[in-house]
């Protein structure tokens, strides 16, 4: 299908044009080989014919900087790449023009039908600016049309050019090379071509090749060799080469901007509204009181805003299980049916509120351009831990849930400080601890107020979410020391003015996360679920039927009420069931923690979500309602050990506890951190790390407080 | 005459970019349109070497100290 590349700067509003373009009929993926976001998506032509857009990352310059420019360069200087565009349509930001056409010309000369596209023309128009596009349309010899992204304005032009570059692409194309070689250029360019299998090839592509062989893996080793020493033998210096053509260019496009845009005001304007937001948004002090308290907004609105719709997924679930026990007879397949599949789908549909709201609130604050602000001011401290100023809004969104947190990584583009970043994240104490931190919570400090303010138990939550900080911020300490890259951390970034934000562009970001996450996360957590339904139903059959035959005669001898002995039978038969000998066969490992095989089997279907904890507790302990954390709580206090003890006091609850901050008990994590750095290596990592640290705390913590 | 590190600047107080002490950190730069010759305006230095505030040709650019500590300005 017909081709058709989007590319320009960053914020220079690709990506709402994209949008204006496809709609919905967008998807993500990654390019080949990284994880680097490629949008594809589908757009109707007037004459009814559609056509492929790609929306590639924003980039500066061909000479790449970042993992992102990297991708652009290696499709864009290899016309055999399944993503090598037809036609590229050029985005640029009207009010910056001078800074927007550096990659602009460097496209043309490597020969792509070009379509420059003037975006943000109402603001242009707002400020009066009389642009001039027959000079840039004569000076680079491309169609050239205005348009804006935010009201629409123009695209229907736009469109008709796309058609027109279809039928006859050869009419976009320049026929000069806008940068001009020097002798020793063309000396290395000849050098290229001289090849007897060459592929024609232009010079400035032929440049490019010397210069990037290292970043371009479509190359073979003897091609990059050759290659590498065509540069040594031309004497070519790659870096001040570099800059020589980003200066030639500039000079020689900046006199045509400034014939283009006549009456724009070059010299800096004293003061605008953005200096004067920025005057609190970035200073030292008002500056991180506002992010915390748009942070705590934030967080206190995920919370408030998606219990209701949580509780409606819940309930829904639940009356799904209730119906279809009342349908069905009571088999194995209906078992599957309710509490694998159904649990299993359940647990995947409870995080989309959150997920939602969340990545709403941030691609607000993003589309505004408030997050650029917040990724500068804490750059300094983040980068002490290996991290990068954005890590921030990763590690604020893991208070609610890792798994928009991990995902919200994409916009680091250092593939070291995003790794750590994704890595660490998980310690901060997700929502999904908090039952289990109230179960606990009171057997290792009683309800009692500490300097007559402070509320112990309180205190000791607080201490849980510091300790996940702690965590989380050490680790990354460490994994900064351990992990080598090559790549350079940059910050450099542009700080857009504010602006109001778009809603069909927040919109389609929400739904593309939703989205993402029931699909791929949810695959993974479905089939988890499923297994551990299966572990937790089954069981030796001999075992199970006497597990069976106890429990009845139990009930029968003590006269239980048939709800207290469906209780009971569920407790003997989990006990009898593969997740109960797998619960003691890892015993012995987790004794020196003080958990013995009933915790083990909490730990275990633990894995599949933290809260499960508390189900598994009340089946385990043969309690009719989950609901009641109290009530759970009474049970666990009265179990105690073979010497008579209580099975939860204060050392073996402070175990459970620390394991819990810090174990990686989250399928849905695993899942996600595994699509995003496209690898099982990473969340195998993490999973053991991050376990072994779980032990080795309880561990501690046991033997020296038991 | 001795070009000032643009570090050296004050907050509001304005400069023109001489040079780059660093090539790398130039071609990077250049390529967000931070040239020789631009009139550049520190607006903002965070505290304990932490990043700068510029403001340039009416582009607002955040960048680190160090990275900051490459442009040089005629003085």
């Amino acid at each position: 299908m017909f081709k058709i590349g989007l590319l320009g700067n960053p914020n220079s509003g690709k990506s709402s044009l994209f949008n204006q373009l496809t709609g919905l009929r967008q998807k993500v993926g990654n390019f080949p080989g990284v994880t680097v976001d490629k949008k594809v998506g589908i757009m109707q032509l007037p004459d009814g014919e559609a056509i492929t857009i790609i929306d590639f990352p924003g980039t500066y310059s061909l000479h790449p900087n970042s993992q992102d420019e990297r991708v652009v360069l290696n499709i864009v200087a290899n016309p055999k790449d399944e993503n090598y565009p037809d036609v590229i349509i050029y985005v640029a930001d009207t009010m910056n023009l001078e800074k927007h056409l550096l990659l602009f010309t460097q496209l043309q000369d490597l020969n792509f039908p070009i379509i420059l596209a003037l975006n943000m023309s109402d603001l242009a128009e707002k400020e009066n600016l009389k642009i001039d596009t027959a000079v840039l349309q004569k000076s680079f010899q491309c169609p050239v049309v205005l348009i804006s992204s935010r009201t629409g304005n123009g695209i229907e032009t736009l469109k008709r050019h796309i058609e027109d570059s279809k039928n006859q692409p050869k009419k976009f194309q320049t026929q000069k090379s806008f940068y001009t070689l020097n002798k020793q250029e063309k000396e290395i360019a000849k050098g290229v071509q001289s090849q007897p299998q060459h592929v024609e090839q232009d010079d400035y592509q032929s440049l490019l090749w010397v210069h990037h062989y290292d970043n371009l893996p479509f190359l073979d080793d003897s091609e990059k060799i050759r290659l590498h020493d065509i540069g040594e033998d031309g004497n070519y210096h790659y870096l001040r080469g570099q800059i020589n053509e980003t200066m030639q260019r500039f000079d020689k496009f900046i006199p045509i901007v400034n014939r283009t845009i006549v009456n724009r005001k070059v010299e800096n304007q004293p003061e605008t509204i953005t200096d004067k937001i920025d005057h609190f948004v970035i200073h030292p002090i008002f500056g991180p009181i506002i992010f915390f308290t748009l942070m705590l907004l934030i967080f206190q609105a995920i919370f408030t805003w998606s219990s209701i719709p949580m509780d409606w997924i819940d309930a829904g679930f639940g009356s799904l299980v209730q119906g279809v026990k009342s349908v069905m007879p009571n088999t194995w397949f209906r078992g599957l049916l309710t509490d694998g599949l159904i649990a299993g789908l359940g647990g995947v549909l409870i995080f989309i509120p959150q997920i939602a709201i969340l990545f709403f609130l941030i691609a607000i604050l993003e589309e505004v351009g408030y997050m650029a602000r917040a990724v500068f001011m804490f750059d300094r401290i983040m980068q002490k831990f290996g991290l990068n100023g954005r890590s921030i809004v990763a590690l604020i969104s893991g208070g609610a849930c890792a798994i928009p947190a991990v995902m919200s990584t994409r916009t680091i583009s250092n593939w070291k400080e995003r790794i750590i970043t994704i890595m660490v994240t998980p310690f901060i104490s997700c929502s999904a601890r908090i039952p289990v931190y109230i179960v606990l919570i009171g057997f290792v400090v009683p309800d009692v107020s500490v300097l007559g303010i402070f509320n112990a138990q309180s205190l000791v939550f607080m201490g849980l979410y510091l300790l996940g900080i702690f965590a989380a911020l050490g680790s990354a300490f460490i994994f900064n020391k351990i992990l080598k890259t090559n790549e350079q951390s940059f910050l450099m970034i542009h700080l857009p003015n504010y602006r109001s934000p778009q809603f069909k562009n927040i919109g389609l970001i929400v739904w593309e996360k939703v989205r993402t996450f029931t699909v791929e996360a949810g695959k993974i957590i479905l089939i988890i679920s499923v297994v551990l339904w299966f572990m937790a139903s089954f069981g030796p059959s001999e075992a199970m039927q006497n597990a069976k035959d106890n429990a009845l005669t139990i009930a029968k001898e003590k006269q239980l009420t048939e709800m207290e002995s469906d209780d009971l039978l569920a407790a003997k038969s989990i006990e009898a069931s593969y997740a109960g000998h797998l619960g003691k066969f890892i015993e012995p490992a987790i004794r020196p923690l003080g958990f013995d095989w009933k915790i083990g089997i909490a730990l275990i279907t633990s894995f599949a979500a933290r809260e499960v904890f508390v189900g598994t507790m009340a089946t385990i302990y043969s309690i009719g309602s989950v609901q009641d954390e109290l009530s759970i709580r009474d049970k666990m206090a009265k179990e105690t050990r073979a010497n008579g003890k209580p099975v939860y006091d204060f050392a073996t609850a402070l175990s459970l506890l620390l394991f819990y901050v810090f174990a990686m008990q989250c399928m849905s994590t695993l899942a996600v951190v595994k699509r995003e750095t496209n690898s099982w290596k990473w969340p195998a990592i993490q999973f053991f790390f991050m376990s072994a640290l779980a032990y080795l705390s309880s561990l501690l913590a046991y033997q020296l407080l038991s | 005459m001795v070009n000032r590190r643009l570090t050296d600047l004050q907050e509001n107080q304005w400069g023109e970019i001489a040079q780059f002490s660093d090539d790398a950190m130039a071609s990077r730069m250049m390529s967000m349109g931070i040239l020789p010759g631009s009139c550049i305006c520190m607006m903002r230095k965070a505290p304990m070497k932490g990043g700068v505030c510029l403001k340039i040709d009416n582009n607002k650019v955040a960048l680190r100290c160090c990275e900051a500590d490459s442009i040089l300005i005629k003085s």
